[in-house]
This record gives structure tokens, sequence and C-alpha cells, in this order.
């Protein structure tokens, strides 16, 4: 309980807005646990198992409540257009990765990081919570979300795009 | 992996182009990229240091997501779990 709720509660908030939502969504979601623990087949992971149900009740939660900010996010992803037409670099990027490694324990970081994940379209946030803060296999993901892994990849490949930007951003302001 | 030239549009390596390579970033991160398309994005790394340099962003990137936040379970909302439990525990008991 101590080590998924908080998970349950960062992939509800890639559906609803409000945390107290989020957290509505994820307690519910232990109750749907507790009441389908009789038909849980254990043929998924019991992490794999959770983070579907609370999907799902994010979902039947009702009000779509996320807003996204768009303008922002095409920014981002426009400032990942640097090619030229014939595909090589217009803008190679800066060079700032070791930096980043080096302060990957900033908690500005870390927060900016969460901050664009709440910002990207719903599935992509999902992915990303799920591969990158999570660290769940591709697979794992497939399940959960029911899409494909070539899906499943273009939608990560999306948002670790839009992170990478906003870090940048942070880093070479 | 080390650079050994500098980027030009010359060398085995841009067989891909820069933007080829960084929309394969995914799948080779992945394990998920096979083949010749592998054999060719090794070799534009090897070759384009700023592809290179964009892999190892996505990598920070991918690290920075993961490294937080250590978040502990804010204790009414334990208080509420253990609630919803123990009333699961009372409703499973068998009635005598």
């Amino acid at each position: 309980m101590d080590r998924y709720h908080p998970s349950m509660i960062r992939l509800a908030l890639t559906r609803v807005r409000s945390r107290a939502v989020a957290e509505e969504v994820a307690q519910d979601a232990w109750v749907g646990v507790l009441r389908g623990l009789d038909t849980f087949e254990g043929r998924s992971s019991l992490r794999s198992w959770l983070f579907r149900i609370v999907i799902n009740r994010a979902i039947s939660s009702g009000v779509r409540e996320r807003a996204h900010l768009p303008v922002h996010g095409d920014e981002l992803e426009h400032r990942d257009g640097r090619f030229s037409q014939d595909g090589w670099w217009v803008t190679p990027p800066t060079h700032w990765a070791d930096e980043v490694v080096d302060r990957l324990t900033a908690p500005s970081l870390v927060e900016r990081v969460h901050e664009v994940i709440t910002e990207l379209p719903e599935r992509q946030a999902q992915v990303v919570t799920l591969r990158d803060v999570e660290g769940l296999s591709s697979a794992e993901v497939c399940t959960i979300l029911g899409i494909s892994e070539g899906n499943q990849r273009v939608l990560l490949h999306r948002a670790r795009t839009r992170i990478r930007a906003a870090l940048e951003q942070e880093v070479m302001p | 992996m080390k650079i050994r030239r500098s980027w030009g549009r010359r060398g085995g390596g841009h067989e891909m182009t820069c933007q080829q390579a960084v929309n394969h970033i995914t799948a080779y991160l992945d394990g998920a990229l096979a083949g010749r398309d592998r054999d060719k994005l090794e070799r534009h790394l090897e070759e384009c240091p700023h592809c290179w340099e964009h892999l190892k962003q996505i990598e920070a990137t991918i690290r920075v997501a993961g490294a937080g936040p250590g978040d502990d379970l804010d204790p009414l909302a334990r208080e509420d779990l253990l609630e919803i439990y123990r009333r699961w525990r009372a409703d499973q008991r068998p009635v005598d």
C-alpha cells in the first residue's frame, strides 16, 4: 500500500486534474482491488492489475477534468523540430546532458519534469509515467493501457521529446 | 562510445540522417531496434556528436523522471485506506 498508493495517485493525475479527485480515484481503486481479489488470477502482475484498475476508475470518474496546456506543449515540440528538410540538424543540441546528470537530485529539475508530465496529452502522460517514473517494462505498459507496442513507443517518444525540451529550457535558460 | 570523427556528411554513419537517428532512439533504448537499422544507428552515433548528445539527453531525461519524488504516504490517506481494508475484512468474515 505504501509502495503503490503514491504511484496510483500520480497515474490518476494523468487523467484528472485535481489531486483531491486523484486521491479519490486511487482509494476507489483499492476498493475495486479488494472486491476483485477473488477473481485475480495472477496472470498479470499485481502491479499491472492495480494500475489498470486506476486507469479504468479515472476514466469512469466522469468529468474529464484535465485541461491540457497545448500552447506550451506545441512550443516545446517545435523546439525539437530542428532538422532541415533532408534530415540534418539545423540547430544542433547544445551540450547539457552531463550537467543534468550532475544535478540529478536537484528538486527543481525533478519538479519541473513532473509538471511537464501533467501538461502532456493524457496517453503520453500515462505511458511516460508508467515507463520512466515507475520503471515498468514496455510489455507491462501495453497490457495496462491496452495498446500495441508500436503505439506505446510513439507515445513514449513524443513524451520524452517534450520533457527533454523542457529540461533544456531549465538547464540552459 | 568514442566520437571518432567530427560531424559532417561523410562516412558510413551517414547512411542514416540525424532526424532518422533521433526517431529511432526510443526503439533503440528499448532494445527493439534490430538488424540493419540498429547497425546504421550505432555507426551514426559514433560519428555524430550531436545525435550522441541527443541520446545522452534522452537518457538524462529518463533518469530525472525516475529520480523522484520519494513521496511518503500521507497519514490521513493511510488511515482511510486501512479503514477500507478493515471494512472489507469484516465483510469477509463468515457469518455464524
